[in-house]
């Protein structure tokens, strides 16, 4: 089959990134294709969301990703890996489309707060000039949500959120909970392109809620409800990390177990994942073309100390 | 547009080898091409289709009759697409995908493009060139930097003879 017009083969890589990247290597004509940049948003626009599971550990040290789609959940990969011991408030990994790079957010707390960004391209952290102000607690360590080129964290009712182009902060109202009592834990996560809260009541229920339009606070909807999670509760929470909404399937994290949830047949299966460190979260992100290539994307390096190599 | 009683309107389709099909205008008008065609009202005898031989407008119009069967559930329609792909060698898909977008069928176009990625996800560099009849035309050495940039992917390839 050669006859296949140019235009075609265009309407036909709907491949997945990596399938993408190894036909770099077909011919000249075929690595132009998929290196442009329209071919590459094109390409990230189409990809099914939520299919990548983006895993940290509690420093911020090291990414895993691991294919939520591929029934095969043996083994994580590790693709981020720096050695710090900072102690960082927040933390956060997301894309800025306006420079094409992905960054690393910390924020420092000790002495006072701070925001560092680190760049993929640039291989360097840096501070930035804005932090989320201190009247804003943040819970120690918490991984940042990625969406619409921004992460966002959870601080008390408010979503705290850091713009990754512009590097500028905003806030936005969390929905009032409607529990009878205060909820003993809440979490903010990003499914199905929309910021969504999960309030947790004694262990028992957990009551998910979804901003509908981004950035109007007052389209919070509730989502869904459980009620009766005892039976897989034992202490902590668990959290919700994908929602299939045309499949009726919730993807739940609870420590260190997986579940899928029907949620129509209310019924949990547990999904074992091997391969990851003792103590993580997670997070989703779509397959993308966008460059993690090379040395670069694999080894985040402390500017703090950075060895010279050719000191003679 | 045959709006007259009793018996459905049956259109003649005419393949660039001369094979004739005769198909109901209520499935043929599922291609935009065909269904632009009646509209202008020069349907009248036989339709020409230039770019589509008769081994792939049989194949094309069995699906048209077997999606127009179909009432308005995408589940079903989606499972039927399914189906009637599931046996398709990537030559037949590839013609398929020709004939559609000539045809101007986006629905088959889609499911028929969604299959060759499909097909094509696990597949070696050497497997694509062979089927695309693309010449490689890197330098060894130009090949080799090319793959070792992402050399990752090249993991859990189907194995092929000129991989």
């Amino acid at each position: 089959m050669s006859d296949i017009p140019a235009e075609l083969v265009h309407e036909i890589l709907r491949l997945p990134a990596d399938s993408l990247l190894r036909f770099r290597a077909v011919c000249k004509g075929w690595r132009r294709r998929i290196d442009d940049p329209s071919f590459i948003r094109a390409h990230t626009n189409n990809q099914n969301p939520s299919t990548t599971l983006i895993i940290t550990n509690p420093m911020g040290t090291c990414l895993y990703s691991l294919e939520l789609d591929s029934l095969n959940y043996k083994d994580a990969h590790q693709v981020i890996d720096s050695s710090t011991s900072c102690r960082n408030l927040a933390i956060g990994l997301g894309y800025d489309s306006a420079s094409d790079d992905y960054k690393v957010v910390r924020v420092d707390d000790l002495p006072m707060r701070q925001t560092y960004v680190y760049s993929l391209k640039m291989e360097s952290w840096r501070m930035i000039k804005e932090s989320p102000p201190r009247d804003f607690p943040m819970p120690n360590q918490s991984m940042g949500v990625y969406l619409n080129g921004a992460l966002h964290w959870r601080s008390r009712d408010f979503v705290i959120a850091l713009n990754l182009e512009i590097e500028h902060y905003y806030q936005m109202h969390l929905p009032l909970p409607t529990g009878q009592v205060e909820p003993s834990g809440t979490h903010l996560d990003a499914l199905g392109g929309c910021l969504v809260v999960s309030y947790y009541y004694t262990m028992d229920r957990m009551d998910v809620w979804v901003m509908k339009d981004y950035g109007v606070a007052k389209l919070w909807v509730k989502l869904f409800s459980f009620g009766g999670l005892g039976s897989i509760i034992g202490v902590g929470s668990v959290r919700p990390i994908a929602y299939f909404k045309n499949k009726g399937l919730v993807f739940l994290q609870h420590g260190d177990e997986f579940f899928r949830l029907d949620i129509e047949k209310k019924s949990a299966k547990k999904v074992t994942v091997g391969g990851l460190p003792d103590n993580f979260s997670s997070q989703i992100f779509s397959g993308s073309l966008f460059r993690l290539d090379g040395n670069r994307a694999f080894v985040v390096k402390m500017n703090k100390k950075r060895p010279k190599k050719d000191n003679t | 547009m045959a709006a007259e009683t009793g018996t459905p309107t049956t259109l003649t389709l005419k393949s660039n080898d001369d094979e004739l099909f005769s198909v109901a205008e209520s499935a043929a008008i599922l291609s935009v091409t065909i269904r632009n065609m009646v509209e202008d009202g020069c349907a009248g005898g036989v339709i020409p289709l230039d770019n589509v031989d008769g081994k792939t407008l049989a194949s094309v119009i069995t699906y048209m009759n077997g999606i127009s069967a179909i009432p308005a559930d995408e589940e079903k329609k989606k499972s039927y697409r399914d189906k009637f792909l599931s046996d398709k060698d990537f030559e037949t898909l590839a013609d398929m995908v020709l004939a559609a977008n000539y045809l101007n069928m986006s629905c088959l176009m889609d499911a028929v493009s969604a299959k060759i990625a499909q097909v094509m996800e696990k597949k070696s560099v050497g497997w694509v060139r062979r089927k695309f009849g693309i010449e490689n035309d890197y330098t060894p050495e130009e090949e080799a930097a090319v793959k070792e940039e992402h050399k990752w992917t090249f993991e859990g390839v189907e194995t092929d003879d000129d991989n």
